[in-house]
């Protein structure tokens, strides 16, 4: 049952979903508030927040890698938590593939469009992201006119943005692929790294007239064909599943995902309504929505940035890790077809738990590093947490019912080195911490 | 000297220091229980070529007009190829190391072999090769995995029955009792207390997260014993390519070497997601090929020195699937479109060489693919019935006359 009044578990039940993990203020904050005040606190932070956009620093521009750095870093420090959150499951509706796209600033503007117009209509999402030049370029809508080589964008923009498999017909896909015709990227003089594309409009190369796509007729063209796919109940129906498959709410009654579609019916597809029907229903805050997800590399690496307060973390460390780990920002699995499948595939094949486990390792530090063949050094980054007592440590890790904390704390303090970092190392390395 | 059983070094390593995960290596037979000579029998490597391979463009009609007209820009040319006896046919020249296995005795490649009414569709296709029940939809148990169920085992000291070494779980090995594990990089585990592992998941959240996450944990314990087991392999002493499906064939026979548990191994070639080129080529056929039969050739040949170095060549079959052909036509983009019948290559010890079955027939093209003349499961007949010596038509639900590829043992 939704509680009436949140308590300190409730609050981390809450952040470990919307936002990665709750920071120590966050449950301080947070307890005592009834579920829709606490949700209308944390979308009012993220909504509120001012970051500078990606592909305004320079530095975030110099190549996929800092792309990707910097969004670590805000997926770990950011105090906008659920803005992260919610660009990241996006992020896996839609698909990456940097490899494709082969430009670190066209990322960096679909990368800000995410953050931007996911937490506004998904209908304004798809009009906006249809003609990005960074979705272009991986979809295939580049150049894409009358003799088109392929029906690829089509099938990706039913298959993945909207409706879904098995619900339409080749015909639609023809019908929508001429109304996507008539775009292309165009190129910045010398091809300057950091230097936006522009996607730019050729009437030549459009195919006017009606079109029919899954029974509507119209004279349709690459935006108002996308934008009547968002508006229609499948898509509400399709990215509501996917979004409570994604926070990981068995909502096994199916009430959940109904309420869901009607506040997206009743609200235009705004995905604070979306969200906010999801975050006040039973079922995610049901016995058996808890401790049920598998945490991404990602949450992970968030999580426990935010649960020990790391202002600095080891950004190059995680990002590798994050890769390992099976998840490399920006590029997502098949060539961007798709997203992560998540849930238990994050630990398939089984070594990938074991890379997992090494996330101490990854939380590394800032420079000067340890010297050479001191172990007993911690991670710089994990400054904030060394000499927190080991109470703090393990209640701020949060970690899922059953795991034997003090069992650990005394191993850790008879080990050697800082016994602060020995408990941290060995909580991470557990089953326990990967459930969310 | 007292042998610490399974339960008493649970209990050590419960109060051992906190950090058992990454650590030295310690002498890996102090800590397994029933360190034995470990298999000497059988064992069937099978190697995935994802995306479809050109059979055509394998072992190449040099003879037949058919092959030139309908593709005038992708065929190859008699200097493109390896001359194969009588010079009707030649072996794509980048198979230069896998032509020396066959001159060899070791290895050799089955001509037009597919099923009927074959799938074009990769997931499909692929369900088809690796059940071999191309009758039944969404299968859930492997052609291989079949075999693992009834093969005998000392399951509790040696659960592990096959190896797949890759990302995405693949369905030969896999069987009703759970016998095969994956892994994507098993250098991950090497250093690793498998033992210490499985005290910690007695307690925990009673969900299927929960419950998953434990059968990881196990299923880790047992490759991170393979793995320690295989790093006493002689692997390093042979030209393996440095790519994925290299290491894996290096680790497969690594474990072989050293008496691991499997009794089959599964890697594949040719993964975007593992940076490789795909034998799925639409697009610029002929760079891709090149690239690839080199890659598998050396791959090949690395594995079959490196058995017969150590002297287990003799209880070893390889051989490939690969979701379909190539149609007999070229496309638009300098390549091909998905067909039907494609060759199948094999190598072993006791391997019947060179070129087996009939060559496609390409007066009996049917909406573009080349028809098969060996049925699939006659070869796995073969190697059940005549290798592993377990009842084919057990394990296959269909009668076929196996195709011989194995020599049986004297």
């Amino acid at each position: 049952m939704t509680p009436r009044s949140l308590t300190s578990e409730d609050v981390r039940h809450l952040m470990r979903r919307l936002s990665f993990a709750a920071r120590p203020r966050d449950v301080d904050e947070l307890t005592g508030l009834d579920v829709e005040a606490a949700f209308s606190a944390l979308w009012s932070r993220s909504a509120a927040y001012g970051a500078a956009p990606y592909s305004r620093e320079p530095a975030n521009l110099a190549s996929t890698a800092s792309l990707r750095q910097a969004w670590i870093r805000r997926l770990t420090t950011s105090p906008a938590g659920l803005r992260e959150n919610m660009a990241l499951f996006l992020h896996g509706l839609f698909g990456s593939s940097a490899e494709t796209v082969d430009d670190a600033a066209a990322l960096a503007v679909r990368n800000d469009l995410l953050h931007e117009a996911g937490m506004g209509r998904f209908g304004d999402l798809l009009e906006r992201l249809v003609l990005d030049p960074a979705m272009m370029l991986q979809t295939g809508l580049d150049g894409h006119g009358p003799f088109r080589v392929s029906d690829r964008p089509a099938v990706l923009i039913l298959e993945h943005w909207s409706v879904g498999a098995g619900r339409y017909e080749p015909a639609d896909v023809g019908a929508l692929s001429s109304a996507l015709t008539g775009w292309r990227v165009e190129q910045p003089d010398g091809n300057d790294a950091g230097v936006a594309r522009a996607s730019v409009f050729d009437a030549t190369n459009f195919e006017t007239g009606p079109k029919t796509i899954l029974g509507t007729t119209g004279d349709f063209d690459a935006r108002s064909a996308v934008r009547m796919l968002a508006d229609l109940p499948e898509t509400a129906q399709r990215v509501s599943r996917r979004l409570l498959d994604y926070l990981g709410i068995d909502d096994a009654s199916g009430a959940a995902a109904q309420a869901m579609e009607q506040a997206w019916a009743d609200s235009g597809g705004a995905m604070e309504a979306v969200l906010r029907a999801a975050v006040l229903s039973d079922s995610f805050w049901s016995d058996t929505s808890r401790w049920s997800l598998i945490k991404s590399p990602a949450h992970l690496a968030a999580g426990v940035c935010r649960q020990l307060e790391i202002e600095s973390p080891a950004l190059a460390a995680l990002d590798r890790w994050c890769d390992a780990c099976g998840q490399r920002l920006f590029e997502t699995p098949n060539n961007g077809e798709g997203g992560w499948p998540g849930g238990r595939d994050w630990v398939t094949p089984a070594d990938r738990l074991a890379v997992r486990y090494e996330l101490f390792d990854a939380l590394g530090g800032q420079a000067p590093p340890a010297p050479v063949g001191d172990s007993t050094a911690p991670p710089r980054a994990l400054e904030p947490a060394i000499g927190l007592p080991a109470s703090e440590i393990i209640e701020r890790l949060d970690a899922a019912p059953g795991l034997d904390a003090g069992s650990l704390s005394t191993q850790a303090r008879l080990g050697e080195g800082d016994p602060a970092a020995r408990l941290i190392a060995a909580i991470l390395a557990t089953p326990h911490y990967q459930l969310a | 000297m007292h042998r610490f059983n399974r339960r008493e070094l649970i209990r050590m390593a419960a109060i051992a220091p906190a950090l058992p995960y990454v650590l030295t290596s310690r002498a890996f037979g102090d800590t397994v229980s029933g360190a034995a000579a470990g298999y000497e029998g059988p064992v069937v490597v099978t190697v995935r070529l994802r995306g479809g391979n050109d059979g055509l463009n394998t072992v190449v009609p040099l003879r037949d007009d058919r092959y030139y007209r309908a593709r005038p820009n992708i065929a190859l040319k008699r200097s493109d190829t390896l001359a194969l006896s009588g010079g009707d046919y030649g072996l794509h020249s980048s198979l230069a190391d896998f032509m020396h296995l066959m001159d060899r005795g070791d290895a050799g490649i089955v001509q037009a072999v597919g099923y009927p009414e074959s799938s074009r569709s990769h997931s499909r296709a692929n369900e088809i090769w690796e059940s071999a029940l191309p009758g039944i939809e969404s299968p859930e148990t492997g052609w291989l995995g079949r075999y693992l169920d009834s093969a005998p085992c000392a399951c509790e000291q040696e659960p592990v029955g096959g190896l797949e070494f890759g990302r995405e779980p693949a369905l030969t090995l896999a069987g009703a009792a759970g016998r095969n594990r994956l892994v994507e990089r098993p250098e991950r585990l090497s250093a690793m207390q498998a033992d210490a592992m499985e005290a910690r998941l007695e307690q925990g959240p009673s969900n299927p997260a929960f419950e998953h996450l434990g059968a990881v944990e196990r299923a880790l314990a047992d490759v991170a014993r393979l793995a320690q087991r295989a790093s006493r392999g002689s692997g390093a002493r042979h030209a393996y390519p440095d790519t994925a499906f290299g290491r894996s064939l290096r680790w497969t026979a690594d474990m072989i070497e050293t008496r691991c548990s499997p009794h089959a191994y599964f890697v594949s070639i040719g993964s975007f997601d593992e940076g490789a080129e795909s034998f799925d080529t639409h697009i610029d056929q002929l760079p891709k090929h090149r690239l690839l039969y080199d890659e598998l050739g050396r791959g090949m040949r690395a594995f079959a020195d490196h058995m017969r170095d150590v002297g287990d060549f003799r209880r070893v079959v390889l051989l490939t699937f690969s979701d379909f052909g190539r149609m007999l036509p070229e496309n638009r983009t300098r390549g091909t479109e998905h067909g039907d019948a494609s060759v199948l290559f094999y190598a072993g010890g006791s391997v019947h060489a060179g070129i087996r079955g009939d060559a496609p027939n390409l007066d009996d093209v049917t909406d573009g693919g080349v028809p098969h003349r060996v049925d699939f499961r006659s070869v796995y007949a073969d190697v059940l019935d005549n290798w592993l010596e377990a009842p084919a038509g057990n394990i296959l639900s269909h009668d076929a006359t196996p195709f011989s590829i194995v020599r049986r043992p004297a």
